[in-house]
């Protein structure tokens, strides 16, 4: 084990010393000249996710969304025993609810992304 | 006034801020720099290309840096990645290029020639493996996070290096 103890001191030894120092020469102003510009998408997918989110919400109230709602699973549980398709006002409820939770899982994903 | 790395990256991703962005390339161009001159066998012009490269992705993914490790962990995978992609880009030359010695009064000159010549018996793996053990004083676990490998097979790099080194020195065993 000292063999490799004594080996490896010398390699730690030759390879701090041998530790390169650089000026940095117009090296920093060269990279920040060339950075990309960011397109910062994320006002546009927050405003898009705002929109629908409010249009959801509205078409969920103006459809009378919560009795709907539970009606609609209810028929839809009766239904998918007889596969009959549910009408079409509860498809709409449902879509509205299903773009509910996609919005409230947009906001929660835009607090976490940083 | 001294800011440190996260209140400085803070300031990029949320300003979009280059004089924080400038701070930090500061900070670190010099070791990015050296790291990448010796994995590139002393090719100057080569290694500030990369470097360059190595910012240039660091700004763009910036966001993605999650605080867990230090920023310089984060930093030299990038730079063991963008010089992995060079080599699988081009034809790797080991050739010792000249590198210009005489605006860096504090290098020991006759060791970083030493060194250099002792890493051209390595491959990349082994080079950067050791590189970054013996050099930036990294531990195996932390490498093996910098360049995606299992821990395991960082620990065999290091020793089949440590291997052709005790021969390229003639270290006796005693």
């Amino acid at each position: 084990m000292k063999k490799n103890d004594d080996f490896d001191k010398f390699l730690k030894n030759r390879f701090q010393k041998a530790k390169i120092d650089i000026k940095d020469d117009g090296f920093t102003e060269k990279v920040i000249s060339n950075l990309p510009k960011i397109t910062d998408y994320s006002i546009k997918r927050n405003i898009v996710i705002f929109a629908f989110g409010i249009i959801s919400i509205v078409l969920f109230f103006v459809s009378n969304g919560f009795k709907s709602l539970i009606s609609s699973i209810i028929e839809g549980l009766n239904n998918s025993s007889h596969l009959i398709m549910p009408s079409f006002t509860s498809l709409i409820v449902i879509i509205a609810f299903l773009s509910i939770i996609v919005f409230i899982t947009g906001l929660e994903h835009n607090r976490s992304s940083i | 006034m001294k800011f440190s790395d996260l209140s400085l990256i803070t300031l990029v991703v949320i300003n979009n801020d280059h004089n924080a962005y400038g701070k930090l390339v500061a900070k670190y161009q010099s070791e990015v720099r050296g790291l990448l001159i010796k994995l590139t066998n002393g090719n100057k012009a080569l290694a500030d290309d990369l470097a360059q490269d190595v910012f240039i992705r660091a700004y763009k993914y910036l966001r993605t840096y999650k605080a867990t490790a230090r920023f310089s962990t984060w930093l030299y995978r990038i730079a063991y990645n963008v010089f992995i992609d060079h080599c699988k880009s081009y034809r790797f030359n080991e050739c010792l290029n000249g590198y210009d010695f005489t605006d860096d009064e504090n290098n020991d000159i006759d060791t970083i020639i030493d060194i250099q010549k002792a890493l051209t018996v390595l491959n990349e793996n082994e080079k950067t493996s050791v590189l970054l053990h013996y050099e930036k004083g990294f531990s195996h676990s932390d490498i093996a996070k910098m360049m995606n490998m299992p821990l395991g097979t960082v620990k065999t790099n290091i020793l089949r290096a440590k291997e052709k080194l005790r021969k390229y020195y003639n270290y006796e065993k005693k």
